[in-house]
């Protein structure tokens, strides 16, 4: 083999590879344009305009520093890549008391406000892609709880925000006996250790905006229904 | 006629003797200096396994949280241990067969000592909380133009010795070593500026540090291995290299179908379509090159079974030629759309194909390039016969027990994940025998290179066996491999007619 068929394979093979596999699908994808709804199909008319709010710039700035995403993903499978929109919670909720079905897999706009997606590397812990709305409705399901053991004595002092309960995982992740078996590290150094004993850590800027960027993963929006491979919901009666 | 021949073996032994005391310093200097950031990675992957199965371990310990001192793990192994023993084994692959002696050893030098503080400095700012997040791309940002940068200063030398060659036929060996050289400043370059430099859409970033860490592993990793082994199985055997067409096919179809794998860790991702499918694809054709290599490099090897039993080197890599054969077809088993992929995207499956990859098949072709090129270099043999030995069976035993414990506990682990219908918890309790065995596993490999790295920092320090008999294996050193005499010639250059 001579010195120009080599370079000339070398770069033809690498180079095409680059070019289209790479390069070009970056550059094309840069924009990503406005979805419709349809008329006649969806509920909705006009432009689908995601809604993400919180810390998320910081949030994940914060995620990505303590290599949350070794264990965690960020991504629901369609059906065809994976079993994800079956797992409870991960894709949305089987029956949600207002709206049905709103399973529903990642789309592009789930990930806007981030520099990198963190799609991740392994699955040690469960998928975060809407762990906002999980927690959301844990800490309802838990006031709903409270309210019903304590009767008359229940005030709305006592409600429990989701804020709360994530912060109180991210400080112990084994701290009720069912999670006993989590493997997920206590990120305690961004918390401040309490004054005295009794009183709650509380937590740093960085913790609260990690809060505040995990619970902005929610797929709780309605998605035109050209986005949505969700399984068909049953006809409305 | 038998004093021409004669006289030009001599001279011969001169030149060699000459390429070999120009590049010393700078090869000595990346093994070692590799060789002690492989402790450092096996030490924090230790910790980075055993938080993964005790959490409570080192637990809310900022510089030690798990996610930290993994990335670090990684780092560590790729850029730390993996491109110094790349860079040493290649520059003085390139300047033997070229047959050029190094003009620039002290810039390399510098340029080493400035990689590994670079590699000091980013590993120190991923465990401070400083890292960047993007998979084997955790340093900080500043620290990749200047890494490019000082692997310019350490490959360009090496490129123009190329360049300026005897013109004539391109070896086998050399193929895969300039393949290596080009593709990796490409590889970084590339995934550097599309993913820090330029803003775009988040998923192709990703995408794109998917496709550079399978580049890195399939057009880095695997090619400097076989330029090794293409380089050790026909010059200690003494036989031509096995097939030419066959490693033919294994360079240009690795090079045709490298460069597209990698997003198939993406699939399922909202992503253009066919880029997780050609990723799949193309990471289940890795299989190819991977078996023509191995079948081409070991028919060379045991053609000469008497050498093949007693070289340290051979022993090792035809032990990495066997990791990389694994590695080829693991990867073909594991990606196919539709069966294993949904299995292994997101299990431990992964680490434990970048283990097979990292430490099974590139490391070991480098131990044995080492075992090789160390004496050749430091004009001392190895000390010890038991060393090398304990250094192969522990490493073997570790590195086969984490790459068969992670991709097939791995496969079980995705079983556990997919199955819906119970609670995470159980996929979780697929997993954590794995990785128990593992972190076994990796205490055996730190156990093997704690006495490998203090062999080399002796021979490192001049302090190995004046001798011109080759440290070997087997009993006898009437089958040694570089003839009755060996190859050293310690009564001073020329002395010896070597092979």
């Amino acid at each position: 083999m001579t010195l120009r068929t080599f370079t000339f394979g070398m770069i033809a093979s690498f180079g095409s590879a680059w070019l289209f596999a790479v390069v070009l699908p970056f550059f094309k994808t840069r924009d990503v344009k406005p979805v419709y709804f349809a008329d006649g199909i969806d509920e909705k008319t006009g432009v689908y305009f995601p809604k993400r709010t919180g810390q998320i710039t910081n949030g994940a700035k914060v995620y990505a520093q303590n290599g949350c995403y070794v264990c965690h993903t960020q991504v629901v499978r369609p059906t065809y890549a994976g079993n994800d929109i079956h797992r409870d919670g991960w894709a949305g909720f089987k029956a949600d008391p207002d709206r049905g079905d709103t399973r529903r897999e990642s789309n592009v706009f789930d990930y806007q406000g981030e520099e990198f997606a963190q799609i991740g590397i392994m699955r040690i812990g469960p998928d975060l892609s809407n762990v906002g709305s999980r927690y959301e409705k844990t800490a309802i399901a838990l006031n709903e709880l409270n309210k019903t053991k304590l009767g008359d004595a229940w005030n709305d002092s006592m409600k429990t925000s989701p804020e709360a309960l994530l912060l109180e995982h991210l400080y112990n992740p084994r701290n009720k006996p069912s999670m006993r078996w989590s493997t997920c590290p206590s990120v305690r150094f961004l918390f401040n250790e309490p004054a005295r004993e009794g009183l709650a850590p509380s937590p740093k800027p960085e913790a609260r905006a990690l809060v505040g960027y995990l619970l902005s993963m929610k797929k709780n929006d309605t998605v035109p229904a050209s986005m949505n491979y969700a399984p068909p919901k049953p006809a409305a009666q | 006629m038998s004093q021409e021949i004669k006289q030009s073996a001599e001279q011969d032994a001169i030149l060699r003797t000459t390429i070999d005391r120009s590049l010393r310093h700078p090869v000595m200097f990346f093994f070692t200096s590799g060789a002690a950031w492989l402790a450092v990675s096996l030490i924090l992957g230790i910790i980075a396994t055993a938080k993964m199965v005790s959490p409570e371990f080192m637990d809310g310990c900022a510089w030690f949280t798990q996610g930290r001192v993994f990335a670090a793990h990684i780092s560590t192994l790729v850029y730390g241990w993996g491109c110094q023993a790349a860079f040493g084994v290649l520059i003085w692959l390139i300047a033997r067969l070229t047959r050029q002696e190094n003009r620039a050893s002290g810039i390399i030098l510098a340029a080493g000592h400035a990689w590994n503080l670079l590699i000091a400095v980013g590993t120190f700012s991923i465990l401070a909380g400083y890292g960047t997040g993007v998979p084997w791309m955790e340093f900080p940002t500043m620290i990749w133009p200047a890494l490019l940068l000082t692997y310019s200063l350490i490959a360009i030398w090496t490129m123009i010795q190329f360049r300026v060659r005897t013109p004539g036929e391109v070896f086998v060996s050399q193929w895969f070593a300039v393949g290596a050289l080009v593709w990796f400043p490409w590889l970084v370059a590339t995934a550097f500026v599309l993913v820090f430099c330029v803003g775009g859409n988040p998923l192709m970033s990703a995408g794109v540090a998917a496709w550079f860490r399978s580049g890195i592993t399939y057009l880095f990793f695997l090619p400097t291995a076989a330029a090794a082994a293409y380089y050790l199985a026909p010059k200690i055997s003494g036989r031509p290299v096995h097939s030419y067409s066959l490693s033919l096919i294994g360079f240009w179809v690795l090079a045709a179908v490298g460069p597209w794998a990698g997003m198939q860790k993406l699939a399922g991702a909202p992503i253009p379509f066919f880029l997780p499918y050609m990723g799949a694809a193309a990471a289940v054709l890795i299989g190819i090159p991977t078996i023509a290599i191995a079948v081409s490099t070991l028919r060379t090897m045991t053609s000469e079974p008497g050498k093949f039993a007693s070289s340290p080197a051979l022993r090792f890599t035809a032990t990495g030629v066997v990791c990389m054969l694994i590695l080829g077809i693991s990867s073909s088993l594991t990606n196919l759309p539709n069966s294993t992929l949904q299995l292994t995207q997101f299990s431990i499956t992964q680490y434990g194909m970048d283990i097979l990859a990292i430490y099974g098949s590139f490391s070991f072709v480098m131990f044995g390039a080492m075992y090789f090129i160390v004496p050749r270099i430091t004009r001392r043999e190895w000390l010890s016969k038991r060393l090398i030995k304990l250094h192969f069976l522990f490493s073997m035993y570790g590195v086969i027990a984490v790459a068969v414990l992670s991709v097939l506990g791995g496969m079980l682990h995705g079983i556990g994940q997919e199955d819906f219908k119970f609670t995470w918890d159980s996929a979780v309790a697929h997993a954590y025998p794995y990785q128990m065995a593992t972190l076994i596993a990796w205490c055996f490999v730190l156990f093997s290179n704690f006495f490998f790295f203090v062999h080399l920092l002796l021979m490192w320090m001049r302090l190995g066996r004046r001798s011109s008999h080759p440290t070997l294996l087997g009993h006898a050193h009437i089958d040694s491999p570089h003839g009755p005499d060996g190859d050293i010639d310690n009564a001073g250059p020329g002395s010896v007619i070597a092979h």
